[in-house]
């Protein structure tokens, strides 16, 4: 990093409203790269960055945002083309200082990995999402990019092109905007927001992303004409925001002097400096506020989201020790192979299989909205899945157990629209999750094909029974884990347990065969990915750490050992439950 | 912070003790616009800000009954004065084409777009249409000027300015537009734009600005000059002078492929040199079968406006270029933009249309 960029970077941050105290926090180079550094003790509550959203770069910001919606170009795609765009125009562009800094600190990503080097990290499941990510980046830039800047020779001379527009520039660009992009609001959509896009990932952070979400779609102002028919104001500029209430002694010090200056027609001076607070009336802000306090040299952090290690290294180039959000997928066919070989009876298989995907939508119930709005303000990045995983959180609550599960059974949707995750998350996937339990819909899935004939026929004829049945399920896991949290540590918030009738012996023939399929597609799980057992994952990392790797290859290391922890948790769980039977 | 008395927060849901007050309520002289904090105030903006205009319009009647001033109290910020009581509203023929808000005020049409970053591109059939419709314009804003001297009314600019339009077959625009009360913008002085035509005589010195739209054939045309009115100072003169050039040289910048917020860097570099300041509240805009939709235009340099210029957008450019600086504040009738320091304003407008080649200025003379 040289000086000067993230000098030039600090003033025109000033220039822009960016507020932050110099006194209170500083930009500098860490262990992972640039951070934000307290310069003294802060207290929780504290407002450390503020970001005007006129000042974020997005679709609807940058200079070719009339172009980029005419051509219905949106997402990763725009962001990463507005991106390069601003950046080919040097010094004329808006956020020219902020470019200057992004250039000088290029996350190391896999994708920038040799196809050898990407090879060792087949044994994770993140190799797929790189080859995935790389295959998306080149036909993005076939069919996206490359007709965009054809369609544009008035914008895009041969020579910008040449110099600014490679796929190697798309490349780079994709990886600022997937390492740095941020959920900002319903008009922005993710944007990169500078200098708060500078707060670093930690898995137990002390600060929050904080901003606006509900604005309006049209103009990005938080009141306006276009949502409020009854608004008749010709210039909305002048009206968009509340100004500041007089008398507003406590906070907000900055502009509050000039702007009641203002207000009350009092004195004004006329020096440029305070030109670009004009600006701040009119918007809405991008806010880091800490959560806990913070000492004096302490970096200051926030979290990324519930992303396992496959996600944290493909969108942002690192990943966690021991991340309890890892999982490890498991594919549909690995299911039926494995309720093959014991029921030896494939057209079973394929028939409950079928009435299962058909139906188990009817089984996600309305209930989690409340659940998809938590999450909606939980943090920015990136996209959460509102998949499934929520369908059975409140049954869950009902008995006051089993919450983190629910909430961190993520997948990888990149879909950012709620109710098109609702709908595509991949089907033939489900997910073994970090403490070693298989998630809702694949045990849902192995208590359906080994169901005995007439309760199959008794929840196929009645949604209400299918309810009651997987109620019944959930309730047993969930007393299940309970028992095993107990185990651990005496928990201290007592709960009164529901009872339950034990099993009748078709219920624990059911049980038994859903153990042996859970534990067969471990087993196979693992086998495809080549999970080796002759360490254990704590050993392979111990391995690593002497090992001494650093960068991308050490990260694809973790996703690898984080996964064969999941495994190795799944294969003690299930071997477990399977001979405590 | 203690809390003086007994006042509560007017937020939705809300009633916390307050001691905040709303400025616009201030400086209205609307008791007791209390509200918590900033983020309830700012919450509760959207509905709160309709008593601005609501007392507005309760000012404006009394003001009418009153004479010259219709907001006793009020603190100016220059010398000028609104002579009220205005003209009754003045009437549009039938047979004239009228758009969509003349009726109700509210041009509802502008408010349903689906996206701002949308820049429509006319065809030349429309760009046809429109450059009749500018003729016209260009021909009332001649006639307005020409009616320019010592001792004439704003509003009677506005009648000859409205007849003018109406005998050519178009409707005056900003009459009700947004429930705008004139068919002309006639900013005196200070004012920066959105001066509603009243009954003070133009007086030996001023410098008046008439901005005129003309809507014709389901197109709006906008142009605006800024004229001395007898014998003006030379920093008077020199203003106009200053405001016409930035115009000038920003509409020289246009052709496909340049950007909209570029335009600003050129106008307030020119401004600067003859040490005034440029307007930001207030900008350019598109104009075709809207009076006002994308883009939008900021004067000012190092703006974020959005948008590259393409063949067959139709915009105008129309810099307000101050004396002093170039904060502005607004009269109570919610729309008299002036200046903070009560110092001249001049502007110059032009519709116009991007090129293959450049530019062509629809309402050129």
């Amino acid at each position: 990093m040289k000086h000067h960029t993230l000098n030039a970077f600090l003033t025109w941050a000033e220039e822009n409203n960016i507020h932050w105290d110099k006194d209170a926090i500083e930009i500098r180079e860490g262990k992972h790269g640039l951070g934000i550094y307290a310069k003294k003790n802060l207290d929780a509550g504290y407002e450390a960055i503020q970001v005007p959203k006129s000042i974020v770069l997005s679709v609807e910001s940058t200079g070719i945002a009339n172009l980029l919606e005419e051509e219905d170009i949106e997402g990763y795609a725009g962001l990463t083309l507005a991106c390069m765009y601003e950046y080919s125009k040097g010094d004329e562009s808006v956020w020219s200082a902020y470019l200057a800094l992004l250039a000088e600190s290029r996350p190391q990503m896999p994708s920038d990995l040799s196809a050898d080097a990407r090879e060792l990290l087949k044994k994770s499941e993140v190799f797929g999402d790189i080859e995935t990510d790389l295959k998306d980046m080149q036909e993005d830039y076939d069919t996206v990019v490359v007709p965009f800047l054809e369609k544009h020779p008035e914008v895009f001379s041969a020579e910008i092109k040449a110099k600014f527009f490679s796929y190697e520039d798309f490349k780079t660009m994709t990886s600022h905007v997937s390492s740095r992009a941020m959920d900002v609001d319903n008009f922005h959509i993710s944007a990169l927001v500078p200098f708060a896009d500078i707060v670093n990932h930690n898995s137990e952070p002390n600060s929050d992303y904080l901003t606006h979400e509900e604005v309006c779609e049209v103009c990005g102002a938080i009141s306006c004409e276009h949502m409020d028919e009854d608004e008749d104001d010709e210039d909305e500029d002048e009206d968009d925001e509340a100004p500041e209430l007089a008398a507003d002694e406590d906070k907000k010090k900055r502009t509050a002097a000039k702007k009641a200056e203002a207000a009350d027609g009092a004195d004004v001076d006329d020096d440029d400096e305070d030109d670009e607070d004009w600006e701040d009336d009119i918007n809405d802000t991008c806010d880091i506020i800490l959560d806990d306090d913070v000492k004096k040299g302490e970096e200051i952090t926030r979290h990324y989201g519930p992303f396992p290690n496959k996600i944290f290294l493909s969108k942002y180039g690192f990943a966690e020790v021991d991340n309890e959000h890892d999982t490890v997928t498991v594919q549909l066919e690995m299911v039926k192979k494995a309720a093959e070989s014991i029921l030896g009876d494939p057209a079973l298989v394929e028939e409950r299989t079928k009435w299962f995907l058909d139906t188990e939508d009817i089984f996600i119930g309305e209930d989690d909205e409340d659940e998809l709005e938590e999450e909606g303000c939980c943090d920015g990045d990136h996209d959460h899945d509102h998949g499934h995983a929520h369908a059975h959180k409140h049954e869950k609550k009902d008995i006051e157990t089993g919450e983190a599960e629910a909430e961190e059974s993520e997948s990888e949707d990149e879909d950012s629209d709620d109710e098109a995750e609702e709908e595509d998350f991949p089907r033939d996937i489900m997910e073994i999750m970090h403490d070693g339990s298989i998630d809702d819909r694949l045990l849902m899935l192995l208590n359906v094909l080994f169901m005995e004939k007439e309760q199959f026929a008794k929840v196929e004829e009645s949604v209400d029974a299918a309810t009651e049945y997987f109620n019944d399920i959930f309730l047993r896991r969930a007393i299940e884990e309970d028992l095993a949290a107990d185990d651990e540590e005496d928990s201290d918030d007592e709960q009164p347990k529901p009872e339950l009738k034990p099993l009748d012996d078709a219920g624990r023939r059911v049980r038994k065969n859903v153990l042996e399929a859970a534990l067969q597609v471990i087993r196979l799980r693992a086998d495809a990915y080549d999970v080796s057992d002759k360490t254990t994952a704590e050993e392979d990392l111990e391995l690593l750490n002497k090992a001494g790797l650093t960068g991308t290859l050490y990260y694809g290391a973790l996703c690898v050992i984080g996964e064969k922890k999941v495994l190795q948790n799944a294969l003690k769980t299930y071997t477990k439950f399977h001979a405590e039977l | 912070m203690a809390t003086s008395s007994e006042q509560l927060c007017q937020g939705l849901n809300c009633s916390k003790p307050a001691a905040l007050q709303c400025p616009t309520c201030l400086k209205l002289g609307i008791p007791n616009s209390f509200f918590c904090s900033q983020s309830c105030f700012k919450d509760n903006w959207g509905t709160h800000k309709a008593i601005h205009k609501i007392a507005a319009m309760a000012n404006g009647p009394a003001g009418e009954q009153g004479g010259s001033d219709p907001w006793p109290g009020y603190k100016y910020s220059g010398t000028l004065r609104p002579v009220y009581p205005l003209s009754p509203r003045r009437a549009v023929p039938d047979h004239i084409q009228k758009p969509d808000y003349a009726e109700t005020g509210i041009p509802l049409s502008e408010q349903n777009i689906r996206s701002s970053s949308v820049i429509e591109a006319l065809p030349k059939e429309d760009i046809d249409i429109l450059r009749k419709v500018c003729k016209i314009a260009r021909e009332v804003i001649d006639i307005g000027v020409a009616a320019v001297k010592v001792g004439v009314t704003t509003d009677e600019i506005d009648r000859i300015i409205h007849e003018a339009t109406i005998e050519r077959g178009g409707y005056p625009s900003p009459l009700n537009y947004n429930g705008f009360k004139k068919s002309c913008c006639t900013s005196v002085n200070e004012v920066i734009c959105h001066g509603i035509p009243d009954m003070r005589p133009l007086k030996d010195g001023d410098i008046v600005n008439l901005d005129v739209t003309v809507y014709k054939d389901g197109f709006h045309s906008d142009l605006n000059e800024t004229v001395p009115v007898g014998n003006v100072d030379a920093n008077g003169l020199r203003l106009i002078k200053n405001a016409r050039e930035c115009m000038e040289k920003a509409i020289a910048m246009v052709k496909p492929g340049a950007l909209y917020r570029d335009l600003g860097n050129v106008i307030e570099k020119h401004a600067k040199t003859e040490g005034f300041q440029v307007v930001k509240t207030y900008c350019g805009h598109g104009v075709h079968r809207l009076f006002h939709c994308a883009p939008n235009i900021p004067h000012y340099a190092r703006n974020k406006a959005i948008g590259v210029m393409k063949v067959g957008h139709v915009f105008t450019i129309e810099p307000m270029i101050n004396e002093g600086t170039w904060k502005d504040e607004m009269w109570p009738d919610n729309w008299t933009a002036v200046t903070l320091d009560g110092k001249r304003s001049a502007q110059f407008e032009q519709t116009m249309v991007v090129t293959e080649t450049g530019v062509e200025i629809l309402t050129a003379r």
